[in-house]
């Protein structure tokens, strides 16, 4: 094997896993999945790794790979594993408990979007990739980037009724 | 706000509660796939990283001989080496990474193959309330490794044991009766495990994060073991840049309890969260840290009297 594989390959694990996790854990809301997306992401990139001199173009490559394979587990398993969280406030009445009730529901709500939806979501406000990008990193149309985005948003603004409160004191 | 800027601060959020696992952890070849080319691949790339940390690993020196008059409550683990077997004594209140390390070092494997068993929570045989998570559930005792024993083995032993201490102090009723969850007894135990100089201040220091949880308006726990637990850092105090993190450990900055325990208490820090001491106190400070000293406070003037008397002793 090419010995400059081994130690660029291995640099490139060093630099960019953390970020890479970091989007993974964004994608299944679980640690454990988020940590074998990134490892199966890797394993197929080493195999391409010879035509990916350009070390951005490796990165790119191994998101795509993650972004896809999220987004096909659906057809698989239906359902994102959500780890929940295991303690809720119970003090309400000031802004911060408000928000962080809120975004526990908002938390809820993105577990039960399809892979798809919240891969859409996770690209588009937190990669902040325009929907242009998002459908060609995808291979989808973009109206359909536009129209699965609009739909989950609407999902998420109905499981948290609480919203509008926020937004009048906001 | 509007419904996009708070998808974008839940994000954000998300994306700093779990620390990134070492990247170390991805040159281990996923052992479920490992027939795949590209694991293969990845795993022949790495070839070299990973030898060198078995080296390391076997290179420690606790395998051959670690002072033996460690007591309890000591820095050290005991590790006697016998005919091929090792007696190990894991010590209240360590976090999870300190006792994989510990194992790792007696047993003379790879600390990875420790990260990796630590991992599976259903074959260890945790209990549900766990959540799949050991920390807190890597019960502190003697246990008897030797080279042979799978990484999986050590840490299911170590969870039995927990399971016997739990049943031992009744933890589900006790926590029934209290109203809360028995992983939350845990988390309490744990913080009272890692904020108690002394095992008689145990149920005091109990009272206090009852006391605090339970006030009207909730009082913050801000304690400093919980955000050092959480930058992955050691010491008595945490520093102010530690204060302002987005941890979900810091509880300076959330109300309320971490998400899980920060370390994996004893038996008699378990009984203290079950039976709190009676008293009004909502605060304690040490104020003798070389003489484990601790005093109790059920006011604020009282607190900052305590806490310049801890300043003047130090």
């Amino acid at each position: 094997m090419d010995p400059g594989f081994e130690a660029d390959f291995r640099e490139f694990i060093i630099d960019r896993s953390g970020a890479l996790f970091r989007t993974a854990y964004l994608l299944t809301g679980d640690r454990h999945a988020a940590e074998d997306l990134v490892q199966s992401a890797l394993a197929k990139t080493a195999v391409k790794w010879r035509g990916l001199r350009d070390p951005a173009a490796v990165e790119g490559y191994v998101r795509r790979v993650m972004y896809h394979e999220q987004v096909s587990r659906w057809r698989r398993r239906s359902r994102i594993t959500e780890v929940p969280t295991g303690w809720l406030p119970d003090q309400i009445g000031d802004g911060y408990a408000d928000m962080v009730d809120l975004r526990l529901t908002m938390r809820t709500a993105l577990a039960r979007l399809t892979p798809r939806q919240r891969t859409m979501l996770v690209l588009r406000y937190f990669e902040d990739l325009s929907e242009t990008e998002i459908a060609r990193l995808l291979g989808v149309r973009v109206g359909s980037v536009r129209s699965q985005i609009y739909r989950s948003l609407e999902r998420l603004k109905k499981a948290a009724p609480e919203l509008s409160t926020v937004m009048e004191f906001g | 706000m509007n419904i996009e800027d708070l998808l974008r601060e839940t994000f954000s959020d998300m994306a700093h509660e779990e620390q990134p696992p070492p990247p170390g952890r991805f040159f281990q070849v996923d052992r479920s796939r490992s027939g795949r080319r590209g694991l293969a691949l990845v795993a022949a790339a790495v070839t070299a990283m990973v030898v060198g940390l078995t080296f390391a690993v076997q290179g420690l020196p606790s395998r051959v001989a670690v002072p033996k008059d460690t007591g309890q409550g000591s820095g050290e683990a005991l590790v006697e080496p016998g005919q091929g077997q090792t007696t190990l004594t894991v010590r209240e209140g360590l976090r999870l990474s300190q006792i994989l390390t510990q194992l790792s070092a007696a047993t003379g494997k790879p600390v990875e193959e420790f990260n990796w068993a630590a991992k599976d929570g259903k074959a260890l045989g945790l209990p549900a309330y766990a959540k799949g998570a050991l920390e807190g559930f890597a019960f502190p005792a003697t246990y008897e490794v030797s080279p042979t024993s799978n990484p999986d083995e050590i840490l299911a032993a170590m969870v039995t044991r927990f399971s016997r201490a739990a049943e031992d102090s009744n933890l589900v009723d006790g926590a029934r009766r209290l109203g809360r969850t028995p992983l939350e007894i845990m988390t309490i135990a744990s913080l009272v495990q890692a904020e108690s100089a002394d095992k008689s201040d145990m149920p005091k220091v109990a009272r206090v994060i009852y006391n605090r949880l339970n006030h009207t308006p909730t009082l913050r726990l801000q304690l400093d073991s919980t955000v050092l637990y959480g930058s992955n850092k050691y010491g008595a105090s945490a520093s102010n840049e530690d204060l302002k993190s987005q941890s979900r450990y810091n509880t300076y900055a959330r109300r309320g309890l971490p998400p899980g325990p920060i370390c994996n208490p004893g038996q008699d820090a378990i009984e203290a969260a079950l039976k709190p001491a009676a008293g009004p106190w909502l605060f304690f400070v040490v104020t003798d840290r070389k003489e484990g000293v601790t005093k109790f406070a059920d006011s604020e003037s009282e607190f900052f009297k305590l806490a310049e008397e801890a300043r003047r002793e130090a």
